[in-house]
């Protein structure tokens, strides 16, 4: 089933400048997709469009099967929860649990499944022990957590992450990394690190203002062309296992440590 | 930071276990009723109290006598006014009068998180609508504080010392833009904040489960409060003394 389906969006700011130019693609039901491209290519924008809180000039945009314009976004953001880029534009509430219930709250819900939300959203980002904490005093990655979580404890079906790891640590990256990749939603992730959107999705599009690719990384990493135009770098890993198949040693191809171990490992032991 | 100043000492102060609403109608009362006071004994006793009341909050001294000291400045002001026709007395009774009812309220406003005063007040019926306000602002004031510093930072990092002199022509005009930039940022990330409110279904009214209680310490500090007032009513019309 489709999730989101997107055709010829089409954006300007009030000022005129172009956004998003005839943007069309599709996200099925489960699936979790990157929107890959530089910064200002318009993905904060195009989140911000999926979500109902700026309506397109042209093109539509369907959410669940339902056409998504004003009459409809109050209703279809019940089902999709957005983590902003900033942490400190998201987080309202002046302590931790009282951040996470804000949401859950506004959807009506009863005092014993708002309290059992946050109960299970402090526990999925590891926040347990900070629901006093003012979310002012925590650090970056702790405030992404908040964050996440606030969004967590409302469960939607769909989730758009706006560059879910800039700014954190390693540690706070892999952390998150791991909450992300215990969520079983439809998730979209919009980043310029192509690590993270490897680490995290499926498949990517690659858009500045409009689709200059789409398919999944083994695809999109042999596509040096399309990287350049859109300013991305291919990680380490990737990129050590295309100049050893230019040196004429094909190993396959990998996108994570853990797979170029594998696949490492197996070639050593063949050898030998 | 601006929040730092805002609610730092208010867990520290030992009146936080105290439910906001008895601290907001007991310390609220005190103020009106030392207000309405005119004769310089109950006053100087409504200002006893004030003081013994924030000494005994916890807080740390050197907070609240900054801050009284700024409430004294203001009320100095009320002093000079009334000098000239209510005479020494009367402007003297005037002077106390401020500085005490400033001290119950920056007790109130010390040792209560701004956020549960603000909820005290919706639970007094003060309108929906002023109490979401007052939350937005307490929110938004972070917003403009924030961005105030970065663009301090960003002056200082570049150089920037000037602006302290109303002749330094090149450092007012740095200023002024610096204030432009800082209110056109702080715009947009309300604007921000705005479309994160939405999309967490924000429909215009801040609710949250955290409930008040109220316990024995606030009956306590209600009789504390309506006692003092009684006293000082009393003292005021002149049964005794």
């Amino acid at each position: 089933m489709t999730s989101i389906s997107v055709r010829d969006l089409t954006y300007r700011y009030e000022d005129g400048t172009l956004a998003l130019d005839a943007l069309s693609f599709e996200v099925s039901e489960g699936e979790r997709l990157a929107i890959l491209g530089p910064n200002g290519a318009g993905k904060s924008t195009l989140f911000e469009l999926l979500m109902g809180l700026r309506f397109p000039q042209a093109g539509s945009i369907q959410i669940m099967g339902q056409d998504l314009d004003r009459k409809t976004a109050g209703q279809l953001r019940r089902h999709m929860g957005l983590v902003f880029q900033d942490p400190d534009d998201q987080i309202f509430m002046p302590r931790v649990w009282d951040d996470l219930a804000f949401g859950p709250i506004n959807m009506g819900l009863g005092e014993a499944v708002v309290r059992e939300r946050v109960r299970k959203a402090l526990a999925s980002t590891g926040l347990v022990g900070f629901e006093q904490r003012a979310p002012h005093n925590l650090s970056r990655g702790e405030k992404k957590r908040v964050a996440i979580a606030g969004v967590l404890a409302m469960e939607p079906q769909i989730m758009f992450l706006d560059e879910p790891t800039t700014e954190l640590d390693l540690k706070g990256r892999r952390d998150l990394i791991g909450v992300l990749n215990g969520l079983h939603t439809t998730m979209l992730v919009a980043t310029h690190e192509v690590q993270t959107a490897l680490e995290i999705t499926d498949r990517a599009i690659v858009i500045d203002h409009s689709k200059l690719g789409e398919g999944t990384y083994p695809e999109l990493l042999s596509n040096r062309d399309l990287l350049d135009r859109a300013s991305l770098e291919v990680p380490p890993i990737p990129k050590l296992f295309k100049l050893l198949e230019e040196d004429g040693i094909p190993l396959g191809r990998a996108t994570s440590v853990q797979e170029a171990a594998g696949i490492l490992r197996k070639a050593l032991l063949n050898s030998s | 930071m601006l929040h730092d100043a805002l609610d730092l000492h208010a867990a520290e102060s030992r009146f936080i276990v105290l439910d906001p609403r008895s601290k907001l109608a007991g310390l609220l009362a005190l103020t009106v009723a030392t207000a309405l006071l005119t004769r310089l004994g109950p006053i100087l006793a409504s200002l006893g109290i004030s003081l013994a009341l924030l000494a005994a909050s916890g807080l740390p001294i050197r907070h609240t006598a900054k801050r009284l000291l700024y409430i004294a400045l203001f009320a100095s002001f009320a002093f000079v006014s009334v000098l000239p026709f209510g005479g020494i007395w009367r402007a003297l009774g005037t002077l106390i009068r401020v500085v005490a009812c400033g001290a119950y309220v920056l007790l109130l406003s010390s040792a209560t998180p701004s956020f549960d005063l603000v909820r005290a007040l919706r639970f007094f019926r003060f309108p929906q609508i002023l109490c979401d306000m007052l939350i937005f602002l307490y929110r938004y004031l972070f917003l403009f504080a924030d961005e105030s510093e970065r663009m301090s930072v960003a002056r200082k990092a570049r150089g920037f010392e000037g602006g302290n002199s109303l002749f330094d022509r090149r450092g007012l005009g740095v200023m002024a833009s610096s204030a432009g930039a800082v209110l056109y940022r702080a715009y947009h990330r309300g604007m921000a904040v705005s479309r994160a409110l939405v999309a967490r279904r924000y429909e215009g009214k801040v609710r949250t489960l955290t409930r008040f209680r109220l316990r024995t310490p606030d009956l306590a500090f209600l009789a504390f409060a309506g006692a003092t007032i009684l006293v000082l009513s009393v003292l005021q019309l002149g049964v005794v003394g």
